[in-house]
């Protein structure tokens, strides 16, 4: 149908649509985080990358804790890039937080909306570790970027989040991806989520 | 079921008359899965709030870089979101 919003093309979301200032916003800080980490785009941003009609102040990223070397690198590039950290302004000051996987966020210069949050991720927290490790692609226009299976961002909302905006974000998914969601995925990933409970 | 109005809306889209948050949001998804140009009605909004959010912050945290940092980071302390 030639007024759809999207379709899956080569197990890529193509999303017809055009770039926000929040997607642009997104872009800048993946094409300086892209040179040093991988990296997952994961809530609500999700939700509204697909149409979910809802402010948003932050974009939340799950990231596998860096080595202190590599973090250095990648802070110093942010910076240069024209972000800076609410946590602090050098690495003695920002890198304990981590170490101990503690979430630290990313702004503009002279911006503190929209930011980025990064939440550092490893092995042994199970349900992030697994849709990490299995991304979904997605492109609107130019803008390519990996998000979780759209079945485990569904479930993950609707078993561990639970907020009202996050079964909102859950029922806009089931709704606008109904043509391409697989009962089977649902099915892998219930017990998954449920075990990191 | 299809309507001359609009074919791709199933049957409980159309008699549905929406009454909380999470029915508006069921409409539109499925109103915007079959019609992008809804995405732009979304684009506005989006940026809208953005753009309300940039000022307040900017007017709140006024001043060179280094002041707007500061001010930033009371505030964030102030609210929880730095500890």
């Amino acid at each position: 149908m030639a007024n759809k919003a999207y379709k899956l093309e080569k197990d890529v979301i193509v999303i017809y649509r055009d770039l926000t200032k929040l997607d642009l916003f997104l872009r800048d800080f993946l094409s300086i985080l892209k040179q040093f980490s991988d990296y997952l785009v994961v809530s609500g941003f999700v939700s509204i990358a697909t149409g979910r009609v809802r402010g948003t102040e932050d974009i939340d990223l799950l990231v596998p804790v860096p080595d202190k070397n590599k973090f250095e690198r990648l802070f110093n590039e942010l910076e240069r890039g024209g972000f800076w950290c609410y946590q602090g302004d050098n690495i003695k000051e920002v890198y304990p937080y981590v170490q101990n996987m503690q979430n630290i966020r990313f702004a503009r210069k002279n911006e503190m909306f929209p930011n980025i949050e990064m939440v550092f991720i490893n092995e042994h927290k199970k349900a992030q570790y697994f849709e990490f490790t299995h991304p979904q692609k997605i492109k609107i226009r130019d803008f390519e970027f990996k998000i979780p299976p759209i079945e485990f961002e569904i479930l993950y909302k609707e078993i561990i989040l639970r907020g009202k905006k996050d079964i909102a974000d859950a029922k806009h998914l089931r709704i606008f991806f109904s043509d391409i969601l697989d009962e089977k995925k649902f099915k892998e990933y219930k017990p998954i989520i449920e075990g990191s409970k | 079921m299809k309507t001359a109005l609009n074919p791709t809306l199933n049957q409980k889209s159309i008699s549905m008359k929406p009454i909380s948050d999470i029915d508006y949001v069921e409409l539109y998804a499925e109103k915007m899965k079959h019609d992008k140009s809804i995405f732009k009605q979304q684009k506005e909004l989006i940026e809208a709030q953005l753009n309300s959010s940039s000022d307040l912050s900017k007017k709140m945290f006024s001043g060179n870089f280094k002041l707007f940092k500061s001010k930033a980071r009371e505030y964030l302390r102030a609210v929880g979101v730095l500890k």
